[in-house]
């Protein structure tokens, strides 16, 4: 007996339109897997937030402390980068399933201009940040290093990109950070008065463990 | 669901809320009539009295190293003075304070609120008894200067007075010279038996720039000269009292139950002290429970006072004569004036001792003292549990109810209402309740436009406009927009003129311009033209700044409406605004039953958004500006936001609106604490005073910006691109599931936290206000309110 085609069944999202056609989408997406591995968990993140905490957390030292951490963060995420783009599965049209490969030799101007990229994100993020309420008016320099930490927590992700075009699975790691930089401000109004509370403290750390967790836990959604 | 299911949760709710208070804030019973002798058997010790309270001179201030008052420092040494560090029971504002200072006993939570309330007449101690009142039966004559609290408490009393009024609080100096100008004349001539003087200056300052302020030390230094001056001038038949009424804290504020806030300072002066050979060892160094010297109750004062100038004992006295000065009488007259305060709390207790001892006497007075000034501020457990119940089973229906609507959705709205309810139980978020909102906006903002950068970017940039116009956090103080627009006032009168104009031009597009254009213009310019025109006399009532392009259309008001000042115009003008919008509101109903159904909803609000503008300070009024902007964005984003079933739509929209609403009630510089409630547009087109009339416009002043969104969203609802008007009652339900189930759950939280922190340090300070404040959004903004978008719809 023949078997008789079912139609596909269709979720519909709303009472009055046409569901909307999903299926084309399907070649574009997904023809890289990055699948979740202990090597990619990003440790040095945990690292950096004990030795932001270990370090002069006290107002107005604040400030020379991020700085110094950041270029710890930088030089980590240099190494990390190899990490987590290697770990990275191309499939190719014919079904194949190949690791992505990063070498210093060839991709030396790739990593380098990525680095700048990360710069230039400074300031589209210092206005995001702003506008999702750090002050404008005062802080400058906080949010603007603050910009910074989060520019590069994203870095493996712009290398990424750039080595095996856009792809909607890097929208998750950001989204990851992002998240876990909104909710840092839930600190902001408790009275603990602690030294940790000092902006932007409460928003890096929080950011860190956000992206923490995205670079652990996204290869196993 | 039916709609008596409704009705029945809406009257479950508040009656449980209302219970709730019952037993939250009991009042408090008060034995009529006055004191008398028991027997009298002993000698007054002065026959004249100074009092003189400094407002929140904290104990510190007259007593350590750092205090700058060096003559009451040298008196204490050379014991012509005695000097105690006085517990001031919270909450510690000064109508309540002045309460406890005059009779003796304990005050409960609402009079903080009556502190507020200037002209209300129940706060009067007329029929209670003190010892002012026993001086007037004594026939002694009474002069009082300084703050009109006073006279609020005991209405022609005193025979020579002079009031300042307490709420301008920048003022440091004219306040307190009110006062000393008096001073010279009435010291020169005495005419008084009593002197009341009540100096503001020092409390101002607190308020203003903290404990720590640069004008504190010359204060003291004014305050120190004062008492030397009438010191030098007083015989030794005369006691001076030197006091405050209440401390501060470390910022300058006071109301609450800290240790700054409740040490106040207790000076008693007069040379015949010297037989007592106190001398105190001042300065002392500075601690951090503020306890200098002897620590005694600020009641104990009372009895003191009554027993020195021989005057009966006030009838609800709870506190205890000072033990210091016993030593002023013979042994037998000690014992008899012991038993005048003995006789006093056998009355209070309604049992008799008979004990003869002066040790036993002050045992037993101290043991009853503290359990009757607990009981005082006892909760009634019983009515506390019985309301949270009734919330509990009402927001659960709710949850149910709301779940059936909008299915899984609803998990986005439990966990937001049960978020916000979590952050109840801690003191400083219900403090920073503005920080847990935009918390939620922009999660929520993000969500909404999810797939819309460009509208969520605009919404975004507008929220953070709101966001920065006030501050009423004590966290990263920044700089406002309210703070730019107030030195800045021709760029506020040019935004105050757009936000006018925009209202007035949309008005003008409404069903009006359908049915006549000229009328619709004529409606929209007069409109606009009285409203502008008001705040621009309000300001210049006020003695503001303002611009001088704008200086010819004061005149020409003015001149036309046949005044001579600013002040004067105010009531009609704003009468004339009130019986235009009113005409108007009539006109356009008469409009909708002549079927004009063309932005019916919006026509209203626009209408509803000029009163708004008219009861807002002027520095808030380009929010307005701003929220027009919001309402056409979400109103675009929610026309589009495909791929949503259209009953959780309706409720998104709705769940937004009502963080709008919270959101921008704070961000008109509200916060959940008494002190920022906004009086100053109470009384627009008022000549006397109207209870009713000025809660009306108290309400909408404070409340201005959550009854825009109120509204607003049945404009966003309803007159966008799908027709929603067949399925209206589908859709108010919906907007009302959401917002009442916020409110029960919020509210059933509230309560809990209040129940379960009741003693904690903050109760007064913090979780009571918060209290007062869920009970004004249950009955005003999800009653109220509600039932006026309920009549519109039903008109639609």
């Amino acid at each position: 007996m023949p078997t008789r085609t079912t139609p596909k069944k269709t979720v519909s999202f709303s009472d009055n339109e046409p569901p909307v056609k999903e299926q084309q989408h399907i070649d574009l997406e997904e023809n890289i897997k990055i699948p979740f591995s202990l090597k990619t968990i990003p440790f040095h993140y945990i690292l950096i937030v004990y030795s932001i905490l270990k370090q002069d957390i006290t107002t107005g030292n604040v400030l020379n402390n991020l700085i110094n951490n950041l270029f710890a963060l930088i030089f980590m995420q240099l190494v990390y980068t190899f990490l987590f783009v290697t770990n990275i599965i191309e499939i190719t049209k014919k079904k194949h399933q190949k690791r992505v490969k990063l070498s210093i030799g060839k991709d030396y101007s790739l990593i380098i201009s990525s680095i700048l990229i990360s710069l230039v994100f400074v300031l589209p993020i210092y206005l995001l940040v702003v506008l999702f309420g750090a002050p404008f008016t005062t802080y400058f320099q906080e949010n603007l290093i603050l910009s910074t930490h989060l520019s590069f927590l994203s870095y493996p992700i712009i290398v990424s990109y750039f080595k095996t075009g856009e792809k909607s699975i890097y929208y998750k790691y950001l989204a990851f950070i992002a998240i876990g930089a909104w909710f840092g401000a839930i600190a902001i109004p408790l009275d603990w008065d602690r030294d940790w509370q000092n902006w932007p403290l409460p928003i890096v750390i929080s950011s860190y463990i956000g992206s923490f967790i995205g670079y652990s836990i996204v290869g196993l959604l | 669901m039916r709609w008596y299911h409704i009705l029945l949760l809406a009257v479950l709710q508040i009656a449980g809320l209302l219970v709730f208070c019952l037993g939250f804030f009991p009042s408090k019973v008060v034995l009529k009539g006055f004191g008398e002798f028991d027997n009298g058997n002993y000698d007054p010790q002065f026959n004249k009295i100074v009092f003189m309270v400094v407002d929140a001179l904290r104990s510190d201030f007259i007593f350590s190293e750092d205090s700058s008052m060096l003559y009451v420092q040298s008196l204490l040494r050379e014991g012509s003075a005695l000097g105690f560090t006085a517990y001031s029971n919270p909450p510690t504002v000064t109508l309540p304070r002045l309460k406890g200072i005059t009779t003796g006993s304990t005050p409960n939570f609402l009079d903080a609120v009556l502190n507020v309330v200037e002209e209300d007449s129940s706060s009067t101690l007329a029929n209670q008894d003190s010892w002012i009142t026993q001086l007037k039966k004594a026939d002694k004559r009474i002069h009082m200067y300084g703050d009109d609290t006073w006279i609020k408490l005991f209405p022609s009393v005193f025979d020579e007075v002079d009031g300042t009024g307490s709420f301008f609080v920048s003022d440091f100096t004219e306040v307190d010279n009110n006062v000393t100008r008096h001073l010279d004349h009435e010291l020169s001539e005495q005419s008084w038996d009593c002197l009341i003087l009540h100096y503001l200056g020092l409390d101002h300052i607190g308020h203003k720039g903290g404990p720590k302020s640069i004008f504190m030390s010359p204060k003291q230094r004014e305050m120190d000269s004062i008492v030397e001056k009438i010191h030098s001038k007083l015989d030794d038949d005369t006691l001076m009292v030197l006091l405050g009424d209440h401390g501060m804290n470390d910022i300058g504020n006071h109301g609450g139950s800290s240790a700054g806030e409740t040490s106040a300072g207790l000076v008693f002066i007069s040379n015949k002290l010297r037989k007592l050979n106190s001398n105190a060892k001042v300065p002392l160094p500075k601690n951090e429970d503020f306890k200098f010297l002897t620590k005694v109750q600020q009641i104990d004062l009372v009895p003191t006072i009554s027993n020195l100038l021989r005057l009966p004992i006030p009838r609800n006295n709870l506190g205890i004569m000072i033990k210091e000065f016993l030593p002023l009488w013979s042994a037998d007259q000690q014992l008899n004036l012991m038993k005048e305060n003995l006789k006093n709390y056998e009355n209070l207790k309604g049992e008799v001792t008979n004990l003869e001892d002066i040790n036993m006497i002050y045992d037993f007075l101290i043991n009853s003292q503290s359990g009757l000034t607990q009981s005082a501020t006892n909760y009634l457990t019983d009515k506390m549990l019985c309301g949270i119940v009734m919330l509990i089973f009402s927001s659960l229906f709710v949850l149910l109810y709301l779940y059936n609507t909008v299915q899984l959705y609803s998990i986005w709205f439990y966990s937001l209402n049960i978020l916000y309810g979590i952050t109840m139980f801690g003191s400083s978020f219900v403090e920073e309740e503005y920080q847990i909102w935009w918390w939620f906006a922009t999660f929520f903002i993000v969500f909404l436009c999810y797939g819309r950068p460009s509208n969520l970017l605009y919404i975004l940039f507008l929220i953070r406009l709101v966001r920065g116009w006030n501050n009423t956090g004590q966290k990263y103080i920044g700089d406002t927009i309210f703070q730019y627009l107030q030195e800045h006032p021709f760029i506020n009168w040019l935004l105050v003129f757009l936000t006018i104009s925009v209202y007035g031009f949309s008005l003008n597009n409404g069903a009006f311009s359908l049915f006549s254009p000229l009328l619709s213009f004529l409606i929209s310019f007069l409109l606009s033209i009285t409203c502008f025109t008001f705040k621009l006399l309000f300001s210049l009532a006020n003695g503001d700044e303002i611009p001088k392009e704008l200086v010819g259309l004061a005149a020409f008001t003015m001149e036309s409406l046949g005044v001579d000042n600013a002040q004067d115009s105010l009531i009609d003008l704003a009468r004339m605004f009130y019986y235009m919008v009113l005409a108007v509101l009539v006109l356009r109903l008469g409009l909708k039953f002549k079927s004009y159904d063309y932005w019916f909803f919006t026509d209203l609000h626009n209408l509803l958004s000029f009163v708004l503008i008219f009861q807002t300070s002027l520095q808030n009024i380009p929010l307005f500006l701003v929220f027009l902007g919001i309402k056409h964005q979400v109103g675009l984003v929610s026309g589009n936001s495909m791929g949503l079933k259209k009953s959780n739509r309706i409720s998104f929209v709705s769940l937004f609106c009502l963080i709008l609403q919270h959101l921008s009630f704070f961000s008109l510089g509200q916060s959940n604490s008494l002190a920022t409630v906004d009086l100053s547009n109470a009384y627009n087109g008022i000549s006397g005073y109207n209870i009713l009339a000025v809660g009306v416009l108290t309400f909408i002043s404070n409340f201005s910006t959550p009854i825009f969104w109120s509204f607003g969203s049945l404009s966003i609802l309803f007159e966008n691109k799908e027709k929603l008007a067949p399925i209206k009652y589908e859709v108010l339900k919906t907007r009302w599931l959401v917002s009442t189930s916020f409110y029960t759950i919020g509210t059933t939280f509230t309560l809990i936290a209040c129940y379960a922190l009741r003693y904690h340090l903050f109760i007064w300070t913090v979780f009571s206000p918060k209290l007062l404040y869920t009970l004004a959004w249950n009955l005003l903004m999800n009653g109220l309110v509600e039932i006026l978008c309920l009549l519109l719809t039903i008109l639609h």
